[in-house]
């Protein structure tokens, strides 16, 4: 169900984590990501789960929510753990009809495993902690270098901040259509893929058609209220990276510093 | 504050019909106008002429005596007038009421300390101070219009501009709305132009304008207008019933005054000819 | 007592239907408390209530679109809480016209987007042109309308085009949720006489939900007001206009004449012609 999936969902609050700079923290985030794919030993994970759980713990989020997250993938997680399990050539430990389980196998799977898991604790614990207007404004201020370049940085971040208003909205209206054609007879659920596909279009017509309206409407609101694009905006919530920043900064520094004493040892 | 001389408009070269014909209308400061009229009457073009959405293909509108036709003079023209459209969910932009609200003055470059202060006020304004770190789409229609409103109030406008904004609200929705905006034009000495077709909200006017066929056809007191009835009704709209029950009443020769708007007055005017019809 | 206006039988009848959206979740809003009514065959009533009162997941129940969670719902004979309940069969006895109708248009023509509910419904393409034919003539659409785009329409003419198709399934309830929203007053008069002319020329049944008190008033022969997912009120308009007091601490509002009668002569009326006729009695008799 769609409301089972947590990634990318914000978890309102005030922790050290919440009130980091969120380009900061998305900075953070992928030397965080980067440091797992760098880890060689047993002792590497050890310190991550260990950075990871104080993390959470610091971000005030129930772990159970943190740890739901990873429900959705679960199947995922097993089928890669699976797949490496087998498929790798090496010393073999066990062999059972055409399979075959090597020792390299193993610590490939669990390795896989580990990764894929702190990926996804790692960027579900940034969105939770950041709104997504704090990402898309993050984002922005990140990519912002790439504009002199001729990236469009505030219209892409715009675009994604209207997006992320307008889901619930056409969610919203996509039931009731939903329910309006159905009243009619209209049948969403049998027959087979090219049935069902146009059976959608009772569907998609007037949900395109009303999704263009609402877009005409507030480009003319935008409009109003004097938007003429990205130059000489002013923030209400001005991000300024201050001394918490730095100080997370100079954490992660020598997270990553132990990390590699790990590799070495 | 506003404006129009002789104002003309088509929406297509090809086709025949004016959208509006010679509209000379004068907004004075402080005012609350409501503009009345049947769909296709040609309002809502008018309106979008108030803050250089659309441009007068004959004539001129003025704001502040700014002609809306002057491009280096438009953010100062859509700052002065604001505009409030009818359906609350497509003029919000953000996930958040206070970031929706700030929307307005970071487009002007406004210092983030200021942008704070006016996004406070505007939203103690309407009556919105307490939701806002609340997600838009979760508010009832009544609420979402009163923060489309306090985004607009946000610019600091002198007048602002509503087009059909209760359209799409329930009863409890449209009183909230109206509430505000009176509350607006006696406090805050705002100008208002309310374009609606419900008479109810054009009894709490100043000033009715009533178009029909892209042109004005009465422009004077509620008390006035509404007196009217058969010329009213002929226009596709409506009356409140107690100024239709008072001129039904006229046609069938009681001798009863006619411009009669709310409940309150016609309780006056009927009560002691009916305590007298009854003990007789 | 219920009374029957039709009176020949029950077509809708719900008992101490309960329901709630998303249980235990943030969005509790509309439920329905043990909600227990009947109508009659050919009636024609209204429901009120404001927004979250219940009212459209009421009327949702009528067509088997949600089924309660306790109590039962039976419509034409038809228990909908039954595991196997025909709801196909339901939804083509009970047409439902949702709030702005005209959104779900999409077919090229008005004449296709009409025969789409009777094309679902697998019938011959003489018997869908018949319907469809017979659909726009009820709603007062002409038929020269038909082989335009219904996006070229007027706003008045969408909403009869989008009712017709409902229409077209000849349904034996007729349900219209908000049906005269948006709509400028004469476009409002318009529909309301349609649909009272529907009613008086076929022997169907008709529920008209709206926040709307004076359109109720001159249309309907009984009204329900919702209020917090429970009846508040059953009857008459009459009977029902006449606790405007009440009736607006529910959020809704009292037509001006019943106001004004009640204080004046503290008679109930709920529209402007009975209000005169009252008034013409008395004051000619002085």
């Amino acid at each position: 169900m769609l409301k089972d999936i947590t990634l990318g969902q914000y978890f309102p609050g005030n922790s050290p984590l919440h009130r980091l700079d969120a380009m900061m923290k998305l900075l953070l985030s992928v030397v965080y990501l980067a440091v797992i794919f760098l880890i060689r030993n047993f002792y590497g994970y050890a310190l991550l789960a260990l950075f990871t759980f104080a993390l959470i713990r610091l971000s005030a989020i129930p772990v159970k929510f943190v740890l739901k997250g990873l429900k959705p993938l679960l199947m995922f997680i097993a089928f890669t753990a699976v797949l490496n399990l087998f498929m790798t050539d090496g010393t073999v430990i066990w062999r059972v009809w055409f399979l075959t389980v090597t020792r390299e196998g193993v610590a490939y799977a669990v390795a896989m495993l580990l990764r894929i898991v702190f990926l996804v604790l790692g960027t579900s614990l940034l969105t939770y902690t950041t709104s997504p207007i704090a990402l898309t404004d993050g984002i922005e201020r990140l990519l912002k270098p790439f504009g002199k370049m001729g990236l469009p940085t505030h219209e892409l971040a715009m675009m994604m901040s209207i997006a992320l208003r307008f889901i619930p909205t056409l969610l919203e209206e996509t039931d009731k259509i939903m329910k309006a054609q159905t009243a009619r007879g209209a049948d969403f659920q049998s027959g087979n893929l090219l049935k069902r596909a146009k059976a959608l279009l009772p569907l998609l017509v007037p949900l395109f058609i009303s999704a263009f309206r609402r877009a005409d409407e507030l480009a003319t609101a935008m409009e109003c209220r004097c938007y003429r694009g990205g130059n000489n905006r002013t923030r209400l919530n001005a991000s300024k990276i201050g001394r918490i920043d730095y100080f997370a900064g100079g954490i992660l520094a020598v997270f990553c510093a132990l990390i590699l004493l790990a590799n070495a040892a | 504050m506003i404006t129009t001389e002789r104002l003309q408009f088509k929406y297509s070269e090809e086709r025949e019909e004016e959208a509006l014909r010679d509209v000379s209308v004068t907004i004075q400061d402080g005012e609350f106008v409501a503009v009345l009229g049947h769909n296709g009457s040609g309002k809502s073009t008018f309106a979008k002429h108030l803050n250089a959405i659309l441009l007068p293909v004959g004539g001129t509108v003025y704001v502040d005596g700014i002609d809306t036709k002057d491009e280096r003079r438009l953010y100062d023209i859509r700052q002065a007038v604001g505009m409030v459209f009818q359906n609350p969910d497509n003029q919000i932009v953000a996930t958040v009421v206070e970031e929706d609200v700030a929307f307005a003055p970071e487009n002007l470059g406004v210092p983030s300390a200021e942008i704070r202060k006016v996004v406070d006020w505007a939203l103690e304004t309407v009556g919105m101070g307490g939701y806002k770190r609340h997600a838009p789409h979760l508010l009832s229609g009544g609420q979402k219009q009163r923060v489309a409103i306090a985004g607009v109030l946000a610019m600091k406008p002198r007048c602002i501009v509503l087009d059909e904004p209760t359209a799409m609200l329930d009863p409890i929705g449209r009183r909230e709305v109206v509430a505000t905006l009176r509350r607006l034009n006696k406090e805050e000495g705002m100008t208002i132009v309310l374009i609606t077709h419900n008479m109810d909200e054009a009894v709490s006017a100043d000033r009715v304008v009533v178009m029909s066929g892209g042109g004005v056809v009465l422009d004077d007191t509620p008390r006035k207008v509404f007196a009217d009835v058969a010329r009213i009704k002929a226009l596709g709209l409506d009356v409140p019933q107690v100024t239709e029950l008072m001129y039904e009443l006229r046609r069938e020769g009681l001798d009863v005054p006619t411009e009669i708007l709310t409940v309150d007055e016609a309780y006056q005017a009927l009560k002691c000819r009916c305590i007298s019809g009854v003990s007789g | 007592m219920p009374l029957y206006i039709g009176g020949i039988g029950l077509i809708i009848k719900a008992e101490n239907l309960s329901y709630t959206y998303a249980e235990g979740g943030p969005f509790e809003i509309g439920a329905l408390h043990g909600v227990s009514l009947t109508i009659g065959k050919g009636e024609l009533v209204g429901v009120i209530g404001h927004t979250g009162s219940g009212k459209s997941t009421l009327v949702q129940h009528f067509n088997g679109l949600l089924k309660p969670t306790a109590g039962s719902v039976t419509v034409c004979g038809v228990d909908t809480s039954a595991k196997r309940a025909d709801l196909k069969a339901v939804r083509q006895k009970v047409g439902l016209v949702f709030q702005y109708p005209e959104h779900q248009l999409f077919e090229e023509t008005v004449r296709r987007d009409i025969a789409f509910a009777p094309q679902n419904l697998g019938l011959s393409p003489t018997e869908i042109d018949a319907r469809v034919r017979e659909a726009a003539a009820l709603t007062g659409l002409p038929e020269a309308l038909l082989d335009q785009s219904p996006f070229a329409l007027s706003g008045g003419q969408k909403r009869r085009a989008a009712i017709a198709g409902v229409l077209a399934m000849k349904p034996e309830v007729l349900v219209l949720d908000e049906p005269t929203a948006g709509l400028d007053p004469r476009g409002r008069e318009e529909i309301l006489a349609q649909i009272k002319a529907l009613h008086r020329e076929t022997d169907i049944t008709v529920i008209l939900v709206s926040h709307g008190m004076e359109d109720i008033a001159n249309t309907v022969g009984r009204v329900f007001v919702m209020n917090q997912g429970t009846i508040a009120m059953e009857g008459a308009p009459l009977a029902v206009y006449s606790r405007y007091e009440q009736l607006e601490q529910m959020g809704l509002t009292a037509p001006q004449v019943t106001r004004l009668m009640k204080t004046l002569c503290g008679v109930d009326v709920c529209t402007v012609k009975q209000a005169k006729e009252y008034l013409l009695g008395v004051l000619r008799r002085a």
